[in-house]
């Protein structure tokens, strides 16, 4: 059954479709809000989404892809909590803020010393370079590495032309070589 | 130091280029470090990402669950009360689907078939059987007659027809 079909046997009352989509997009839809918010504001913004998905289900056509009307308004949401809270640093490895660690998520039981501390370096790389983006190029690279959406849907999403969004991805992509050179 | 085709590294990994445009780029990739070390980022960023990936706490999904299935629940209550919102409703609803019942039922019925086992005609047959009868009695004449000449051939060399 298609995420469409699914929906729509939700809208028609049946809670099993909505379970299996829940289960199919709960794992993206979290990591993208995590990344876009950090970790602490989240867990609200995830549940926020998806009870908008619940209420608002008429709002979607069939016409379209569910996966996109989706992550729009999980894109939405996150671009929401930005505005609201600038300023505010989006860490997932503070420990301020009481957070789970990332290295730690990263380290093999059976990894060495050596090997965890290489992990945990790599873990700290890739935060390094995602800090290094605007919120607009994060918003970008974030969408299509979780959402599985191309290009041209995700632009439809930020309502801006393709060529904008291949080169804002591009700027982005340009800061992230530069900050993991040492690993390529 | 930029390249001004590194815009194309981004869809070429995620396989978005046409296969003309890509065999292109994979020229320009062979002699370009820039875009090499794009792809390669692209390439260690989604890999790291998708193995740092976190679950939502599951109270939250259970939460989400549980929403839906209020939703739903309302979603059947409110098909059942618009059919019995008015009983007037329900009593046409319901007679319409007896007259419907009864209409199959009718079209259903074919008497030739049911007339052997009839109590009403149990006494009379069809025309049907009669000619069933009459063919019956016919072949079976036929065939008597035809056995006793294969009889006579076999017996006496020649049958009384030969
Ligand atoms: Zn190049």
């Amino acid at each position: 059954m298609s995420d469409e079909d699914l929906f729509r046997a939700y809208k028609n009352g049946n809670v099993d479709a909505f379970g299996e989509i829940m289960n199919k997009y709960k794992g993206p839809i979290y990591n993208y809000i995590v990344r876009m918010t950090g970790r602490r504001a989240a867990d609200d913004i995830f549940q926020e989404v998806f009870i908008k998905v619940l209420e608002k289900a008429s709002s979607y056509t069939s016409k379209g892809k569910f996966s996109h009307w989706l992550f729009s308004i999980a894109r939405n949401a996150a671009l929401d909590w930005h505005r609201k809270n600038k300023g505010r640093e989006v860490s997932l490895d503070s420990k301020e803020e009481g957070q789970f660690s990332y290295s730690e998520k990263l380290a093999d039981k059976k990894d060495s010393p050596e090997e965890v501390m290489e992990k945990n370096e790599i873990s700290r790389t890739i935060e390094a370079a995602l800090g290094k983006l605007s919120y607009e190029q994060k918003e970008i690279f974030c969408l299509r590495c979780y959402s599985g959406l191309n290009f041209r849907e995700i632009s439809e999403i930020l309502n801006i032309p393709i060529g904008t969004a291949l080169a804002r991805m591009s700027r982005g992509m340009e800061k992230m070589r530069k900050e993991m050179e040492g690993f390529l | 130091m930029r390249c001004e085709l590194s815009f194309k590294a981004a869809p070429y990994f995620y396989g978005e280029l046409g296969n003309e445009a890509r065999i292109e780029y994979e020229k320009h990739l062979e002699k370009c470090e820039i875009c090499r070390q794009t792809v390669s980022a692209l390439k260690f960023s989604n890999e790291r990402l998708r193995f740092l990936a976190l679950e939502p706490p599951r109270c939250i999904v259970e939460s989400v669950m549980n929403h839906a299935r209020r939703i739903c629940d309302q979603t059947s209550q409110n098909w059942l009360k618009y059919v019995f919102s008015d009983w007037r409703k329900a009593l046409l609803a319901l007679s319409f689907s007896v007259l419907v019942f009864f209409a199959f039922l009718d079209f259903g019925y074919k008497p030739h078939i049911y007339s052997w086992d009839s109590p009403i005609d149990a006494d009379i047959e069809s025309l049907e059987y009669a000619m069933y009868e009459e063919q019956e009695s016919f072949l079976g004449d036929y065939m008597e007659e035809f056995s006793e000449i294969a009889e006579e051939v076999k017996t006496n060399g020649k049958g009384r027809l030969l």
